[in-house]
């Protein structure tokens, strides 16, 4: 595999481990920051996942980009790494929609309400 | 010949069809008898006992169920004590997750996936041997404990306190928690087995995009029970150390959270919903297909849908929990991630619709029991979006609104598509034809019983009818839907029944049934039904993702394996170009007595500590014994 190869790979994988990577930690932080949004009475727990949202986002993107850059190819491995890529890129969206939905939550709850 | 006078590394190429097949046959053939029954490492005929022994629980299950509808039909009925009932649900709940459902998913991937992508047995086939033992063991275990009157009584997901040292008297709770051992060790042992089987010996040629669906579903299962199983174990662990050397893992007054049982539990326990659900996509993907006569619409859409409930299936465990306390932001999130997944379910549903729009549909016995699928699931992920909802699940918790609702989604979901698998790939398992008469009569019944039992819990549900109660009082009005719903319960106990007739019928007295009865396009069909012992002759070579209809004629084969020891063709994970020949191990019965040395010290461990050090000693031994190695030819690198 060349360096090349490496890097296309490397974007290509990007929507399978950026967007999942960034909604455990936006799920996980919606349990940790209530508690200090109620204290503080500001939203912390706001700016996480939309940061997230915009980094799956890009993620998908990058993986698209990959997938562009392979069309037209006729080896065997093109179509797995077509597959691969954008499933990456789909990937990253739909975790991208699941933490603009998370978000919402912070929006118009103050994190004191049980 | 004998196997002294035989010729070491001869190839299959080197044979004729006859010679190979028949060397093929002294290889990799099972013993008859107590020693093959106790010894064999076909990954063929352990799934078929998988799949017997799931159904056999199903059975006990289902009449277990029959007793509870029979106490709730009339009000204040006194058919069964408080006490009695209490193990009643917990042993249906419990026989139907743990050594039913899960298993019997698990048990389709062991008989089905090395065959789909074309290799000679599963990885690991002696873990797969373990692994059914541990079990069967876990099964008894359970059961036993039932006809002794010390059945567990805490429900399927043993909240503490409750199941604590607390109020847990007794050896019951303790029974529930080591059971979860034995199943989830055996549920891991096969993931990991499928999960090398699918990357590591899928045929040449069998890349990542020509990989048939069911494959994609067990692979992406398989990974789901990697990462769920574990939070269950050390859950069910940390509960007997509680309860037996006095930890404090759950009690708030020493410092522990009552709390952390549940986060632990349905961590697990919600994806486990999905390691349910998605082997059953790859059921109704494979049959859809094979009856619309053309490939399952969407394919890149299908794959990205299985990956991505897998992966949100692990962000909606605080759904089970709305009603504990937690902050309503907190609650938010999930809410989100619970509405997040029905994009990738919806996006599944209109795939499926669309093939079958743009096919031209044969409805036989299988897609009749995916239409069956279609409408319930429906329903069910309805219900589902809807307790989803805090305000909403924060009314209908502990009802039977709940109740119906996660029937309508296993059953629904789950069970529906399984028989229609069953029924599918019968043929290839047997060799006979099941009755399409009987077939059609199992699907209308279980069909209108189904609905007919579960609907009406929705509104008994509503009315306010609690789970788990084993007696109401006449004044609560439920009385009427209660009995109609135990009577619909026998409708629905009929289609059961006639499905088992028709299947029990067809093994003995069935039409033969030929490769491929169905015109399938994966690999599983391209040879004898019932497989032979080493499942190919000379190992596929695959071509596009429907071999058997893009290569009808002859399909084309590798060569090179030799036929005088138990050899595996190891291929690349994304491309399937073959890299190297690999040994499979051979009958062994140390597995077995594994197995038993595993189960006499889980089952000591109950009572008292020391048995987990006394008794590691006969496990070592078994595995010292199981992996010595005996100068075998598989033992050649």
């Amino acid at each position: 595999m060349t360096a090349r190869d490496r890097n296309r790979w490397a974007l290509a994988l990007a929507g399978w481990l950026i967007g999942p990577v960034c909604w455990a930690i936006a799920t996980q932080a919606g349990q940790i920051l209530p508690y200090a949004d109620c204290r503080a009475q500001w939203p912390w727990s706001l700016p996480v996942p939309l940061a997230g949202a915009a980094l799956s986002a890009a993620s998908a993107w990058l993986a698209w980009r990959s997938l562009a850059s392979r069309r037209g190819g006729t080896r065997r491995g093109d179509a797995a790494f077509a597959l691969v890529a954008s499933l990456g890129a789909m990937l990253g969206l739909l975790l991208a929609l699941a933490m603009l939905l998370q978000a919402i939550g912070p929006m118009v709850l103050t994190g004191c309400e049980r | 010949m004998s196997s002294d006078a035989r010729p070491r590394g001869l190839r299959d190429h080197q044979l004729d069809d006859a010679a190979g097949a028949e060397a093929l046959e002294r290889t990799w053939r099972t013993p008859s008898g107590w020693r093959g029954f106790f010894t064999t490492v076909d990954h063929k005929i352990i799934g078929r006992r998988y799949i017997v022994t799931a159904f056999i629980f199903l059975a006990l299950g289902g009449i277990l169920g029959l007793v509870m509808r029979l106490q709730l039909a009339w009000p204040e009925a006194r058919y069964l004590d408080p006490d009695l009932y209490n193990q009643i649900f917990t042993m249906h709940g419990s026989n139907m997750m743990f050594l039913f459902a899960v298993p019997v998913m698990e048990a389709m991937g062991v008989y089905l996936v090395p065959l789909m992508v074309g290799t000679r047995n599963i990885a690991f086939p002696r873990l797969n041997a373990f692994s059914y033992w541990i079990y069967l063991a876990g099964g008894l275990l359970l059961w036993i404990s039932f006809a002794l009157g010390m059945a567990p009584d805490v429900g399927w997901f043993a909240y503490v306190p409750l199941s604590g040292p607390q109020y847990g008297a007794g050896k019951r709770a303790d029974i529930w928690a080591q059971m979860i051992t034995f199943t989830e060790l055996s549920a891991l042992a096969v993931a990991v087995e499928i999960v090398v089987t699918v990357l590591k010996q899928r045929a040449p040629g069998m890349s990542l995009d020509r990989m048939p669906l069911f494959v994609w579903t067990m692979l992406v299962t398989a990974f789901v029970i990697i990462l769920a199983m574990p939070a269950i174990m050390i859950a069910s662990t940390s509960l007997i150390l509680d309860r037996l050397v006095g930890t404090h893992f759950f009690n708030p007054a020493e410092g522990g959270d009552v709390l952390l049982w549940q986060h632990l539990f349905w961590f697990f326990g919600h994806p486990e919903v999905y390691i349910i659900f998605l082997p059953a996509v790859g059921m109704i993907s494979t049959i859809l297909a094979t009856f619309s006569r053309r490939p399952v619409f969407g394919y890149e859409p299908m794959v990205l849908a299985l990956v991505g409930t897998a992966l949100l299936a692990f962000g909606l465990w605080v759904h089970h929990m709305f009603t504990t306390g937690l902050p309503r932001v907190a609650e938010g999130f999930f809410t989100a991630s619970s509405m997040a997944i029905a994009v990738p379910s919806g996006l599944q549903i209109f795939c499926w619709i669309v093939t079958l729009w743009y096919g031209r549909p044969v409805y036989r016995t299988p897609l009749l029991y995916v239409l069956a699928f279609f409408f319930t699931f429906i329903i069910g992920g309805m219900t589902g979006v809807m307790v989803a909802s805090v305000p909403l699940d924060t009314q209908l918790h502990d009802t039977y609104f709940v109740v119906a609702h996660f029937h309508y989604v296993l059953i629904g979901g789950a069970v529906f598509p399984l028989l229609g698998a069953v029924h599918y790939w019968f043929p290839k398992i047997t060799g006979r034809m099941p009755s399409e008469r009987l077939g059609r009569w199992s699907v209308a019944l279980t069909f209108i019983g189904f609905n007919l039992t579960f609907f009406p819990m929705h509104l008994l549900g509503l009315q306010g009818m609690t789970r788990r109660i084993y007696t109401y009082q006449a004044e609560m009005g439920w009385g009427g839907l209660n009995l109609f719903v135990s009577l619909s319960a026998l409708v629905l106990a009929a289609g059961f029944l006639v499905f088992f007739v028709n299947l029990g019928r067809a093994a003995r007295h069935g039409e033969p049934a030929g490769d491929n009865p169905w015109g399938a396009p994966t690999l599983e069909w391209a040879t004898a039904s019932p497989p032979p012992p080493y499942n190919f002759a000379m190992i596929p070579v695959v071509r596009s993702a429907h071999p058997l209809w893009d290569d009808e004629e002859v399909l084309p084969v590798a060569s090179g394996l030799r036929v005088d020891r138990r050899e595996l063709l190891v291929t690349r994970v994304t491309d399937a170009r073959p890299e190297a020949r690999e040994s499979s191990p051979r009958n062994s019965i140390w597995p077995f007595w594994s197995a038993v040395a595993t189960t006499i010290m889980l089952i000591s461990s109950i009572f008292t500590p020391w048995a987990v050090v006394w008794g590691a000693v006969p496990i070592a031994i078994a595995l010292t014994f199981w992996f010595w190695p005996r100068g075998m030819p598989e033992e050649e690198s």
